[in-house]
């Protein structure tokens, strides 16, 4: 459409003209850039469309096929909806920062080779951590810092990744990967970073639900999502050798983070937080998809993808919306809500029905690729995990955050329904989670990186979804009945980044007390030292000092006279 | 936030609303369970089954196995997360401290 510009471009340079836009001309500014980066995509050819050389490196910074494209899709539609959800939002730096954001996403899918992925990997952690600050308290200050140094942590590992990988004469281009060395060891530790791995994910958790009412809603869209393309295009079905059988890694690490986080989510009082917490159970299915590795499992975790950014963007939106009116976000404090924000909350419950699963939403299609994949591929325990995962997603993020929010106990909070900005963007995602729930033949598989012809609409597949998923309402039911439910207590509950928050500033403060004291002796020291010379210096030198003695002229005259009569002597011997 | 002069009476201000959608949901679950027993039954009088397991080896051909397992699933994880309260949880200005 316009030339051969690489689509992160408009998104990036629009953001830079918003500052000069104001009041509607800006708000249609804003909703436009990213259609008109769709439409440029559209019109984008397959294939390599922006190369440049660099330090003897040809660098493949544009390239289209079928993998990034559907992710590039994707950004701008969550791009877009996020933009229309803030569009009411004044300050100038977080819809800058947003659009930048999502540039940098569509950048990094987009990248043909490692440098140009690094380029936007780094500009997605920066851009990102505005939407962090945006929020504009000492909390979220730190919260920020906190992020950005891990962000910037996995970009660091990336790079130093990338220069072992070229210096060993591997490959610039970004393609398919084994994990076979220290190169590629540190390439995907930054991938995990990003992706929220097991014991690696608390940024996730912590930054998220500190951000802004809009800022979560773009962070829970692309720096993940990134991340899962990373490990879709560079480690599909990755084996590793262990005691002389070869694992697949990813299929393992990828039921961990189904599992370990709804443990979490279910005592987490912070609703987004909750959501935080979810999406890193979502990633895990997308995580076990790609660490199968065939094209069943691979289709199904982009597609999971796909629709995760957009029930969770649905369901980030719902409860910005809540967050935008009444400035709440914990659960022991919302409640009742339904009566002021019934739009919002029958839309929240989409997203709620989507991320479940349930038959005719979103994620009833692409969750059952993955499990389909599991079961072929002969992961019998990791299929059970992930029953237990998907159990657990309806228990506390289908159940769990509309039933909080909305409904439980009345809070007394009577405020407005959401704005009609809001109300769109979630309507559009809603709807969009129904049509891919489905018609997930219409646009969803044809875009797929694979052939697909999975029909999950069989008649064992719906009973068993519907068994699991009202089984598991029921078990919410009999536990909130019978008072076995936890009930929302005002806390925190700790989480890896204990170790990060709590000993480690107490070591460092340890440490510099250290280097005071040391430093305080030392200097001390060197103070009385310098101040006993002086003390002598003076007690020779000094006025009353034996050299400063003054002499009368008969004694020297007298002296003088020996001396000469001594020479005198010595001659004549 | 705006506070209406009259509070009018919301779905579930009364409790037969909610008792309502409790029962349904014992009802949407009775359904959803004997579907799996229906197949016991159908192929006596010469009807296919209503829905086949993915693999006749696996255990998943158990009437009511998804249900059971959704059900202990649900019960298994809210009990250990709060027992993990006793270990995790921690003042809410525990970090600012």
């Amino acid at each position: 459409m316009i030339g051969d510009l690489p689509p992160a471009a408009i998104l990036v340079c629009g953001a830079l003209l918003v500052p000069l836009l104001r009041g509607r001309v800006r708000q249609g500014f804003l909703l436009l850039l990213p259609l008109l980066g769709l439409l440029h995509l559209w019109y984008l050819p397959d294939g390599i469309t922006w190369k440049i050389d660099c330090f003897n490196w040809q660098l493949e910074c544009v390239r289209l096929d079928p993998l990034s494209r559907l992710f590039s899709y994707l950004f701008h539609i969550a791009a877009f909806l996020g933009l229309l959800f803030t569009l009411q939002v004044r300050e100038v730096t977080q819809q800058a920062a947003a659009l930048v954001y999502a540039g940098s996403a569509v950048g990094a899918v987009c990248a043909g080779d490692l440098l140009t992925l690094f380029v936007f990997w780094e500009l997605l952690a920066v851009s990102s951590a505005f939407l962090i600050w945006s929020r504009r308290s000492e909390r979220s200050a730190r919260c920020g810092l906190r992020y950005l140094l891990v962000q910037v942590g996995s970009g660091v590992l990336l790079l130093s990744g990338i220069a072992v990988h070229v210096g060993q004469g591997g490959a610039v281009t970004f393609d398919k990967m084994s994990l076979d060395g220290l190169a590629t060891g540190l390439i995907f530790v930054a991938f995990g970073i990003k992706c929220a791995f097991p014991l690696l994910h608390n940024w996730l958790v912590d930054a998220y639900p500190e951000a802004t009412f809009g800022g979560t809603v773009f962070l829970s869209a692309f720096t993940t999502k990134v991340a899962v393309y990373a490990l879709a295009r560079g480690f599909p079905g990755v084996e590793i050798e262990i005691m002389g059988t070869s694992v697949k890694l990813l299929v393992y690490i990828g039921a961990a983070m189904a599992a370990f986080p709804i443990f979490y989510a279910v005592i987490e009082n912070d609703l987004r937080r909750v959501l935080a917490y979810s999406m890193i159970n979502q990633i895990g299915f997308m995580v076990c998809g790609i660490g199968i590795g065939t094209e069943l499992a691979v289709n199904g975790a982009v597609s999971h993808a796909f629709n995760d950014v957009l029930f969770k963007g649905l369901l980030f939106m719902s409860l910005g919306a809540v967050l935008y009116r009444t400035g709440k976000m914990n659960g022991s404090e919302l409640g009742g809500l339904y009566k002021s924000m019934p739009v919002t909350a029958g839309l929240c419950m989409v997203g709620a029905a989507s991320i479940s699963a349930f038959p005719l939403f979103s994620g009833f299609v692409s969750k059952s690729m993955v499990m389909e994949a599991a079961l072929e591929g002969d992961h019998l325990v990791v299929w059970l995990i992930l029953l237990f995962a998907s159990a657990g997603v309806f228990h506390h993020a289908g159940i769990k955050i509309p039933y909080f929010a909305f409904f439980a106990h009345d809070s007394g909070i009577r405020c407005r329904e959401a704005p009609r900005n809001m109300l769109l963007a979630m309507s559009i995602a809603a709807a969009m989670c129904i049509f891919n729930g489905c018609f997930p033949d219409a646009w969803l598989y044809p875009l797929l990186p694979f052939e697909n012809d999975y029909d999950p609409y069989t008649s064992a597949h719906v009973i068993s979804q519907l068994q699991i998923l009202f089984f598991s309402a029921l078990a919410f039911a009999w536990l909130k009945l019978s008072g076995l439910y936890p009930p929302e207590l005002r806390s925190v509950n700790l989480d890896t980044d204990w170790f990060y928050r709590r000993p480690l500033p107490a070591l460092a403060v340890w440490c510099t007390r250290g280097v005071g004291r040391c430093r305080d002796s030392v200097s001390g020291q060197m103070r009385g030292f310098l101040s006993r010379l002086a003390d002598e210096s003076r007690r020779i030198y000094g006025p009353a000092g034996h050299v400063a003695r003054t002499w009368s002229t008969g004694e020297m005259v007298a002296w003088v006279a020996v001396f000469l009569g001594v020479a005198l002597v010595l001659y004549y011997l | 936030m705006d506070t209406p002069p009259r509070e009018q009476q919301h779905v579930f201000d009364k409790p037969r609303n909610v008792r309502r959608v409790l029962v349904s949901l014992f009802v949407v679950c009775g359904i959803v369970f004997s579907l799996d027993l229906l197949d016991l039954v159908l192929p006596m009088f010469g009807i296919e089954k209503l829905r086949h397991a993915h693999d006749e080896t696996r255990w998943d051909f158990l009437p009511g196995f998804y249900a059971i397992y959704g059900f202990i699933s649900c019960v298994a994880l809210v009990l250990v997360a709060k027992w993990l309260r006793k270990f995790l949880m921690r003042e809410e200005d525990y970090y600012d401290r």
